[in-house]
């Protein structure tokens, strides 16, 4: 599905730029996501301009270093294909109830039907930024209407992969969807953005206690 | 997913006006809520008020039901989630939360339900002094055995900084076994650790501040706490007051707890509005309030500009006059305007807001107006001259006396005969005077030549009444109506036309003719 | 058997013992029990199911300790500092990779997903373990994690056993009966074929001092009450000029419409004030005290902002289906209407002649009211509605705000130029905060604020103004 190494090199290098892009965007909406939603407090983080406004980064190394390794990771599965679905469960720390998940779906742009003319022209970098910030931006505003989080909580960083994925035995593990219990999961559609190769759809599902 | 998912694009419109609720929202029912709203604010109101109607008749009814603090909660619910906004005088959320409260608040039965705390909570959230409404709570034994008083008490004096009291709280909710008592421990614990990593900063300012407030308002109850008090009244250093010097009796002062506990001296709780109705002034009618600016403001100097106006529609009235010449004339009335005076009749320009006729289409009319049956709006061509014919209005064309139109014979079949396709009007304009026929253009012709010779003659070396007469002779072909006017005296003005007119019309061109003399020199002076 | 104890479970948790037929357990898990056991069993520990409770041998599994963590002194032991990294064989974590589905059995008779996961070592010694409850209905847990780990607890004799029931318990599409497979499918969500991975680390706990964090959790629900304790929020900063606390009057205003979106209230240079009561619009003179009902709102549709214009003789009203109405105060009449805005038109200021509309899908449009065709321009650059819009005095700058939370400032010139002429932006602060509403130039003139602030519905006058 994924253009593949064989393809033209033009392709190849879209793929690649579009991944780490896609990428680095995990890096920023989870850390927004963990600043928002108070999993780490907030002296942690700082701001840095980034997609032309400020976002907020963690300043805690072991923190940004687990994050690394961790996209590190993802970033290989996008360059195969083999990523669908990428969720940071918020968890609460004592009961392990899964309180959020945020759900960013990966799917594949669709190749321009006519792959031997000229490439669909790249889709500008002002564009997806923009997009991007738009993402952050509903992120933010979810204040309005997620439950105040009381407790300590931790995160998950969860991989949905396929089957034939390679995965470095000793890093990744199976794991359940630590799922939100259906009766009280209430779910809200955000913002997606797209990049020439990528297309990432982002949802959150939250824990609601009637 | 069993759920629905709801996109954030129609929340996040209305973000702001979103009060977060501690517990979250569901963001479906928001979502459904600000679709409605957006389709139709009216019906959506509407809606509301029905539901609303709903609640209240059952609360009516509230006191034959087994469990009205269910209406309540439902209805403070629905409120919740129709008005987003929070309180505010819609939703009427702060007089719903009063009147729950003080409904049950001495029934048993409800003493420790836990809805019924939480009502009593989120009423706090809007008093400004939570912390009466939590002693009240304790005096009235109200969630005494319900942990989450405790927490959230305690929370609030740790926010207020009063770590002493929050520690009793806590010591009093375990004392008493609340419910959940495991989560109540829980909070406790993560208190006292809040403590221990806050023990750099000396809290012993606060705590004596804490204990003269206490002291000052346990006055009246001291007697009743208990042997406690003893050694009040030993201590006297100071010579010229005999005032309780606190510090040294620190244990001794009754404590935050037993004041809690002890439930005399209660008082009743007012509704929010007449415990602040001294601090907060009262809504005053607009009419007659007067503040007055102190320095004068500044204004522009600049004048007024002037802003193109839309088109009048139905804001003039017009007020058609008929003078003592048979003249008629319009006054106009704009409000804010001066009248203005038009020396026509505007009706019959405008007969209504839509609609617009020229001076030649009036005369048309008006010459068919004896051809035209006006009874039921059809137009039925009779080849009767013969005058006059009924007619609805009594608008007339103000023409002079020696003016008459012409009406054109129906044998003629050209398009000159326009007149047979006119749509019926309300005013129909049929003409004071007979009028003639000319009954062939060539006829018609040769009059004008005669006329446009002599001034022909008259004119030499003006380009411009030759060009002018030229476009004249060329264009009487073309028309449809004429009227001959008998010559006009010199001193009278043309009352209908106020403005002028194309120059194709037949009929001024000949009164420019026949005024050739006064008109060359006009046209001259004009070049 | 799910470890919900709701679920007649023909196994009882406290089965450690329990010789039954190998069957994946359906838990995922806690963490640490799959991973302990995994760690204990010599190889062959049948990771899928961390009850297997290996042999007799093992002093591990508690006997009838129902849910108690299974075999956790064991995995203490292994465990390493509890960050996971649990070195497994190739061949289990090929089997691990896998997910299971319980296959005949028992378990097939019950609706049960039965997806075995290798326990993520996610959980450090101090985190609980993570055990999620799979069930059809994808229950949160109702129990806390220690003692969910209900499962199935098998055994096994022999290795050929557990590589047997290994393959069994593959999730293989045509060994399992399609509809069992479709059903845990579409019940976990997660398509045939997928894996749910997560990283072998937890994550890292914070390093800085939790206590403040704490503490402002614990004040910042009080913040946000709105009743909140009279910690005065006073601006006293200005030097200038001391804004009050309290307000000087307070005017009834029933009907008035609570949206944060409207700006319905204005004050003019001539001492009278402008408000808009649901479909109606007053004016106060201030001076005098009177008032006056201006107009209404066209049928169907309500007041969304009102402003004076700067000499006080015009004031512009702008109404819910997109239109602008030019009032002159002195006839008190309506002027004109300008259409053209496509939905509410909730903030407006002006610069002299010309009058500037924000509206609800976030264009601004400048009309010149002076002439028939007034829109002269037209900025596009918020991507929600414009919530606060004001021209510098000058005339230089003109000041937006939108509900996504972008402040632009734009180019103030506006020349008589045809239609679809795009504003200069110039400075676009993009903050992480909520929607931009009062806008005040403070740079180099004096603050205006557009909005009042309403104290539900009563409008107060600051008596900064005196």
């Amino acid at each position: 599905m994924a253009p593949t190494k064989q393809a033209p090199t033009r392709q190849a290098i879209t793929l690649k730029g579009s991944t780490n892009l896609v990428t680095e965007f995990f890096k920023y909406a989870a850390n927004t996501i963990l600043f928002q939603r108070g999993v780490y407090p907030a002296d942690d983080f700082h701001m840095v301009k980034k997609y032309g406004q400020t976002v907020l980064v963690t300043q805690d190394l072991s923190l940004e270093n687990y994050l690394e390794k961790i996209l590190k990771q993802v970033n290989k599965w996008f360059l195969t294909g083999s990523i669908t679905q990428l969720v940071l469960a918020i968890i609460a720390k004592d009961s392990r109830v899964t309180l959020e998940r945020w759900v960013f779906d990966i799917n594949l742009v669709d190749p321009p039907s006519s792959d031997s003319s000229e490439p669909a022209p790249a889709k500008p970098e002002s564009e997806i930024q923009a997009e991007i910030r738009n993402i952050l931006k509903q992120i933010v505003s979810t204040v309005t209407f997620l439950p105040v989080i009381d407790e300590p909580t931790v995160f998950n960083i969860l991989a949905y992969t396929s089957e034939s994925a390679d995965i470095p035995a000793d890093e990744w593990v199976d794991t359940d969807p630590l799922a939100i219990e259906a009766s009280k999961s209430q779910q809200v559609k955000l913002r997606s953005f797209s990049t020439d190769v990528h297309r990432i759809e982002a949802m959150v599902a939250y824990r609601y206690e009637g | 997913m069993a759920t629905r998912t709801v996109d954030m694009a129609s929340i996040e419109q209305q973000k702001e006006n979103i009060t977060p609720m501690p517990g979250g929202r569901l963001a479906s029912k928001l979502a459904a809520n600000f679709n409605c709203a957006s389709k139709s604010v009216s019906q959506f109101k509407q809606q509301q008020q029905l539901q609303r109607e709903q609640f209240e008749s059952k609360l009516s009814e509230v006191e034959e039901l087994d469990d009205p603090l269910e209406v309540y909660v439902d209805y403070i619910k629905w409120t919740h989630d129709n008005f987003p906004q929070g309180s505010n005088s819609e939703s009427g959320l702060l007089a719903l939360l009063e009147r729950c409260t003080s409904c049950f608040r001495d029934v048993l039965y409800y003493k420790n339900d836990p809805r019924y705390l939480k009502v009593w909570l989120e009423y706090s959230n809007y008093s400004d002094s939570p912390r009466e409404i939590f002693v009240y709570l304790a005096k009235k034994e109200i969630g005494n055995q319900l942990a989450l008083y405790y927490e959230e008490f305690a929370q609030y004096l740790e926010s207020a900084g009063k770590i002493n009291d929050a520690r009793q709280v806590y010591e009093i909710g375990i004392e008493l076994n609340a419910r959940p008592f495991l989560r109540l421990e829980k909070s406790y614990k993560k208190f006292e650790e809040r403590m221990m990593l806050r023990n750099n900063a000396p809290d012993s300012n606060t705590s004596s501040s804490i204990r003269d407030v206490l002291s000052v308002k346990k006055g009246s109850n001291s007697d009743s706490i208990g042997n406690e008090n003893d050694g009040l009244s030993s201590s006297r250093k100071r010579q010229k007051l005999q005032v309780f010097n606190d510090e040294e009796y620190e244990q001794k002062l009754p404590s935050f707890k037993e004041a809690l506990l002890d439930t005399l001296g209660l008082k009743d709780l007012g509704t929010i509005k007449a415990r602040i109705k001294e601090n907060v002034l009262s809504p005053k009618p607009w009419k007659g309030e007067i503040i007055k600016q102190k320095t004068e403001s500044s204004r522009p100097n600049s004048s007024k500009f002037e802003v193109y106006k839309d088109q009048p529609e139905s804001q003039e009235n017009y007020e058609i006059i008929e003078d003592s010449d048979n003249l008629a004339y319009t006054i106009i009335h704009q409000p804010g305007k001066n009248t203005e005076k038009v020396s026509l009749n505007m009706k019959l320009v405008y007969p209504s807001p839509e609609e617009e006729y020229c001076f030649e289409e009036i005369l048309a009319m008006s010459r068919r107006f004896d051809k035209l049956h006006i009874k039921n709006e059809n137009i039925i061509p009779n080849e009767n001259f013969s005058y006059p014919v009924e007619r609805n209005q009594t608008y007339t064309i103000p023409l002079k006396d020696d003016t008459f139109t012409i009406p054109l014979k129906d044998d003629l079949q050209d398009d000159e005969n326009e007149s047979v396709k006119f749509k019926t009007k309300e005013n129909d304009k049929s003409p004071n005077s007979p009028t003639i026929t000319m009954y062939s253009k060539m006829a018609a012709n040769e009059v004008y030549s005669m006329f446009n010779d002599a001034a022909n003659n008259l004119t030499t070396d003006d380009e411009f009444d030759a060009k002018s007469e030229q476009e004249n002779t060329t264009n009487y072909d073309g028309f449809v109506t004429e009227t001959i006017r008998f010559p006009l005296k010199d001193n009278q003005e043309e009352p209908q036309r106020s403005k002028e007119v194309s120059n194709k019309d037949i009929e001024f061109r000949r009164r420019e003719c026949e005024k050739l003399t006064f008109h060359r020199a006009s046209i001259k002076c004009i070049n | 058997m799910s470890y919900n104890p709701k679920t007649p479970s023909r196994h009882h948790r406290s089965r450690s013992e329990t010789k039954t037929p190998l069957t994946p357990s359906h838990n995922y898990g806690t963490s640490q029990s799959p991973t302990k056991s995994l760690y204990r069993k010599k190889s062959q520990a049948d990771i899928t199911n961390p009850f297997i409770d290996t042999r007799d041998g093992r002093t591990h599994s508690r006997a009838g300790s129902p849910s108690k963590k299974r075999s956790t002194s064991p995995i203490k032991k292994v465990t390493s500092a509890g960050s996971g990294g649990i070195p497994v064989s190739r061949s289990l974590r090929k089997q691990a990779s896998v997910g299971l589905i319980r296959k005949g059995g028992v378990e097939s008779r019950i609706d049960v997903i039965t997806r075995d996961y290798v326990p993520p070592a996610t959980s450090s010694q101090s985190q609980q373990q993570l055990s999620q409850p799979r069930s059809e209905g994808k229950r949160s847990k109702s129990q806390p994690a220690r003692d969910t780990r209900d499962r199935f607890i098998t055994t096994r004799d022999t290795t050929d056993d557990v590589t047997a029931a290994l393959d069994m318990m593959t999730l293989n599409a045509e060994s399992s009966s399609p509809g069992h497979t479709a059903r845990i499918a579409a019940a976990t969500g997660v398509p045939l074929g997928r894996r749910v991975l997560a990283y072998h680390e937890a994550p890292p706990a914070s390093t800085s001092d939790s206590m403040l964090g704490q503490q402002r959790e614990l004040v910042r629900p009080l913040y946000t009450r709105p009743g909140a304790l009279p910690t005065s929020t006073s601006s006293t900063t200005n030097k200038t000029r001391r804004i009050a606390t309290q307000p000087e009057r307070v005017l009834d205003a029933p009907g008035i419409v609570d949206d944060f979106y409207l700006n319905l209230l204005s004050w003019s240079c001539l001492n009278t004030v402008a408000v808009a009561l649901a479909e109606n619009s007053y004016i106060w003179k201030a001076d005098s005290g009177e008032v006056v009902h201006l107009g209404e709102a066209p049928e169907g549709s309500y007041i969304s902002s009102l402003e004076f214009s700067n000499d006080g003789q015009f004031l512009g009203v702008g109404i819910g289906a997109g239109e602008v109405e030019l009032w002159d105060i002195e006839t008190q009449t309506k002027l004109r209407t300008m259409t053209g805005h496509s939905t509410q038109v909730a903030c407006l200021s002006w610069n002299k002649h010309i009058l500037s509309s924000g509206c609800g899908d976030g264009s601004i449009w400048h009309h010149d009211v002076r002439v028939a065709r007034h829109k002269i321009g037209e900025l596009t650059g918020h991507q929600g509605e414009v919530c606060g819009l004001k021209w510098r005095e000058d005339g230089e700058l003109l000041a937006s705000g939108g509900n996504d939370n972008v402040v632009n400032i734009w180019d103030g010139r506006v020349g008589d130029v045809a239609p679809g002429t795009k504003g200069y932006r110039k400075v676009d602060e993009t903050q992480p905060h909520g929607s931009r509403k009062s806008q005040c130039f403070l740079s180099v003139l004096s603050c205006l604020l557009s909005n009042l602030d309403f104290i539900e519905r009563f409008i107060s006058f600051p008596s900064y103004l005196k």
